[in-house]
């Protein structure tokens, strides 16, 4: 036996969206190598992890509400942005304005939701994917509580909308409040998540090229595979 | 760096905000606080770099934030859960009190602050979260906390801030504590050598006396004991910080005295906890003078003793005469001694709300006895001032009652007797000693008459003869009257007075052996007391009394002294002789045998007396004699121990004569003859 080798390269080839695995949905890209011999062909497949780059928001307004139910509790939430991207920190705070209720504590929960389908037939599935204590035991009126929520540590996706009209992901904030009889008290907001370019530091690069991979890193390795004798796109 | 401290030490702070659990919150800020204990800049504006390092401020600033957070959550534990859980939930609060108090102590090891900047920055944000909490339990602990842990230096710049939020504190805050505990420091500080006491600008009683009247008067509920409490305190600040101003313990005095009468206070209770405290208020410059003139210097002292009831004055009074006597304070003037007399007055005289029942009669005489004692120290420098003491003393004495005279005359009666040899001793410079002498004698048998005429017998008897024997040592005009007079009212008293048999023969061998004594009657008077006396013994009750009696007059015949002997003794040989068989004869008409042989003991021994004092009457065949009788009667004896003692009586008196008779003396009789 001896070992041959293939060159190819596929020009221009399209992936506008990213790679994504869910509950009810996968979206991925691969090269497929199809060996053809008389009985049975050889299939051999390999993934290929897309990210896209997001556009940067022009717009990222903080989200700032008073919400509350009356003479029982009224608070006051503000998150620094609507927009974040996949390492940011969600900085803000909570303003009690109005207790009457005892409160244990209070947690700010991230929730991804999926949408697969479309008309009758769209199905919805919700995974909390963070929780994230941010107050522990009772305020009284005039508290304010920050929020420091860092998101490199979830797993998180940018924000996907209505892909290839297949499917949708969107992240929404929930602050849930749960007082000492355990009765719940949230209020959701949706939030953008983004991906953005990697900083390139230079002292860091070379450091760590060879560990961490980054986007450029990948996208070359691309170019660089070998063996060849199709190559497929493909959706789920 | 510090910019970044600065910035990240905020950030700390904010982030723990999260936690509003009280408890988790108080024991994450004070990790907070640890944590930052070696990053929080510690420099002045001056020693801050150019680069903006920051300053001590922005330490003060981060401490003074998570104090007022912790704080927060502190006083918030008060209010959360149920009601009926409160004392416990008191009890946990002031088990975590430490947490919230190390944020103090953390500011006061800054050492960048200085007055300056404690004065200005640190003091008022504390004061101003304390103030605005009004909470008791954490008012009470911090105010408590920042005199602890701050200099007394810091204190005593400040004052005026810190003792107005004392003002404005909440109602249940024991207010008084935390000025008192203040007030103490501050009098410690002063007293102590590194303080180098209270700077000479700085009215500290003013300030004390002036915020202290506005917090009792913010606190209409303050109880009285309380009040008087921060009497105390001030009391003890003016002593210790301007020992020399008398005026400021006065004012104290006067603005307790005002507080009294406006709350209508009288006749406190000496059981009562105000009671107490003003007793402690006004024992202290008792302890501190060490002299209690100075309280009569205090014009509002007296006033003040007037609201205690009888109990307390009383006990008041014997510390005061006890102080006096423990730290010899002589009173050398008469308005001094009106002044302490009028003072000390239920120790003296009845008192208009005297409780009926009598107290406890060892007690009663403890206190009286303390006041004789005190009559000692009433001491002036001359003698014409003494002789007003005494006569002041004696008005206030005089009218203490029956009961009490018999304590206090006596004493004021020696004095005076001690005075009269006072005058004796300057006679030549005072040309008028001899009246002024007569005038002690004649004051002090009318003093003595009124123990007379308070039924008592035995102590004026007694007086009498001290009076008689002083008059007889100083050789003044008219002396000898003077000194008979004082012996034949004792007699008289003898007579009338003393039944018992007892205390006469007791009371007749004090006038024996005080006529033996004297020497300066003329042979007119002495013959008639002699004979007197010896015509008292030999009408005493028991024979055994008489006997003992006419025995103890031989002396009279034997060492008595005249004018007419020029002072010698008189040595009539006879009527000892004749006093003594008297004697015997009385001895054997004895029917207890045990008794009677004790007698013939004795009587030996007055025998052996005088014939050692070479009395020609005595001779040595008497002696055989009595020795031969006693040593037939006394095996007839039963044997007791009375028995025993006539025995070693008898003996040892044997063992005397036996001596002698080995080795006589060069000059005087021998025994020749005697038979042993």
């Amino acid at each position: 036996m001896q070992s041959t080798s293939y060159d190819f390269d596929f020009v221009q080839v399209e992936k506008p969206y990213e790679s994504y695995t869910g509950a009810n949905v996968r979206l991925r890209y691969f090269l497929r190598v199809t060996v053809v011999k008389r009985l049975t062909d050889v299939v051999k497949e390999l993934d290929i992890i897309v990210h896209t780059l997001a556009q940067y928001p022009d717009m990222n307004s903080c989200i700032k509400m008073e919400v509350g139910i009356e003479d029982c509790l009224h608070i006051e939430f503000e998150y620094n942005k609507s927009k974040y991207h996949l390492a940011d920190v969600i900085v803000g705070k909570i303003y009690f304005l109005l207790v009457r209720i005892k409160i244990r504590h209070m947690e700010l929960q991230i929730i991804k939701r999926e949408t697969t389908g479309a008309g009758p037939n769209t199905f919805n599935e919700n995974e909390t994917v963070a929780k994230y204590e941010i107050m522990d035991g009772a305020p009284v009126r005039g508290e304010s509580i920050p929020i420091r929520l860092f998101l490199s540590g979830y797993e998180l996706t940018p924000t996907m909308k209505d892909i290839n009209k297949k499917f949708s992901v969107r992240y929404y904030l929930n602050l849930v409040l749960v007082d000492e009889e355990e009765r719940r008290y949230f209020k959701q907001q949706e939030i953008t998540v983004f991906r953005r370019a990697e900083k390139v530091r230079k002292s860091f690069q070379q450091n760590t090229a060879l560990k961490k991979h980054s986007p450029q890193l990948l996208s070359s390795a691309e170019s660089r595979q070998t063996h060849d004798r199709g190559d497929n796109s493909d959706t789920n | 760096m510090s910019c970044l401290v600065r910035t990240s030490s905020r950030t700390w702070l904010r982030c723990v905000g999260g936690v509003q659990h009280p408890l988790r919150g108080l024991f994450l800020r004070n990790y907070l606080l640890q944590c930052t204990k070696n990053v929080l800049p510690d420099v002045n504006e001056e020693g801050a770099s150019e680069t903006d390092t920051g300053t001590v401020r922005d330490s003060i600033d981060f401490i003074h934030l998570n104090f007022a957070e912790m704080n927060k959550l502190w006083v918030r534990m008060q209010h959360q859960g149920h009601t009926r859980d409160r004392e416990k939930r008191e009890q946990e609060r002031r088990e975590l009190r430490i947490l919230v108090g190390t944020n103090l102590v953390r500011l006061s090891q800054l050492e960048a602050v200085n007055i300056d900047i404690f004065k200005k920055h640190v003091l008022p944000g504390i004061l101003e979260q304390v103030v605005s909490c009004r909470d008791a339990i954490s008012q009470e602990y911090l105010m408590e906390c920042v005199i602890q842990v701050f200099p007394d230096e810091f204190h005593l710049q400040s004052l005026n801030g810190f003792l107005r939020a004392c003002a404005d504190v909440h109602q249940d805050v024991n207010v008084k504590n935390i000025i008192i505990s203040l007030i103490d420091r501050l009098a410690m500080y002063a007293r102590s050598d590194e303080g180098g006491g209270i700077p000479n600008d700085m009215q500290l009683f003013s300030i004390f006396s002036q915020q202290v009247s506005q917090v009792i008067q913010s606190r209409p509920d303050m109880p009285p004991e309380d009040i008087v409490c921060l009497q105390v305190a001030l009391i003890n600040l003016a002593l210790h910080c301007y020992p020399d101003k008398i005026e400021y313990v006065d004012r104290v005095l006067e603005n307790t005295e005002e507080i009294f009468n406006r709350l209508n206070l009288d006749h406190l209770e000496s059981s009562s906890a105000v009671s107490k405290e003003l007793t402690r208020l006004m024992n202290i410059p008792i302890e501190f003078y060490k002299n209690i003139l100075m309280l009569l210097k205090l014009d509002h002292f007296s006033a003040l003793f007037d609201y205690f009831d009888y109990q307390a004055r009383k006990t008041m009074s014997v510390y005061i005469i006890t102080s006096a006597l423990e730290s010899d304070t002589y009173v050398t003037m008469q308005e001094e001694v009106d002044g302490i007399l009028s003072l000390v007055s239920p120790l003296v005289q009845d008192q208009s709300d005297e409780p009926e029942e009598e107290g406890d009669p060892e007690d009663f005489a403890e206190e009286q006895g303390i006041m004789g004692r005190f009559i000692h120290m009433l001491q002036a420098e001359d003698c014409d001032q003494q002789y007003l003491i005494l006569n002041a003393a004696r008005k206030h004495f005089g009218a203490g009652g029956n009961k009490r005279i018999r304590f206090t005359l006596p004493p004021i009666i020696f004095a005076a007797y001690k005075l009269a040899f006072q005058y004796k001793s300057i006679s030549e410079t005072d040309d008028k000693w001899e009246k002024k002498c007569q005038k002690i004698f004649h004051f002090c048998h009318q003093t003595i008459g009124a123990l007379i005429k308070a039924e008592m017998a035995e102590l004026p008897l007694r007086l009498f003869l001290q009076g008689a024997l002083t008059a007889g040592e100083i050789s003044f005009e008219n002396y000898e009257t003077v000194a008979y007079e004082f012996i034949s009212q004792a007699f008289s008293l003898y007579e009338d007075e003393i039944s018992d048999s007892k205390s006469q023969l007791a009371a007749i061998t004090l006038i024996v052996s005080t006529v033996e004594q004297m020497a300066c009657f003329s042979e007119e008077n002495h013959e008639p007391l002699r004979t007197q006396c010896a015509l008292a013994t030999s009408k005493l009750l028991k024979k055994p009394d008489q006997c003992r009696g006419v025995t103890t007059c031989t002396h009279l015949f034997w060492s008595g002294k005249t004018q007419e002997t020029n002072g010698k003794e008189m040595h009539d040989g006879k009527r000892v002789m004749e006093c003594l068989k008297k004697g015997l004869r009385i001895a054997n008409q004895c029917m207890d045998h045990s008794v009677q042989v004790q007698l013939f003991v004795e009587i030996l021994n007055h025998y052996i007396y005088f014939y050692e004092k070479s009395n020609p009457q005595v001779t040595v065949q008497i002696l055989n004699q009595l020795v031969t009788k006693i040593r037939e009667e006394l095996p007839n004896l039963d044997p007791n121990e009375a028995t025993e003692q006539i025995n070693k009586h008898f003996t040892n008196t044997l063992e005397h004569l036996h001596l002698r008779q080995q080795s006589p003396p060069d000059s005087g009789p021998t025994y020749e003859g005697l038979e042993l």
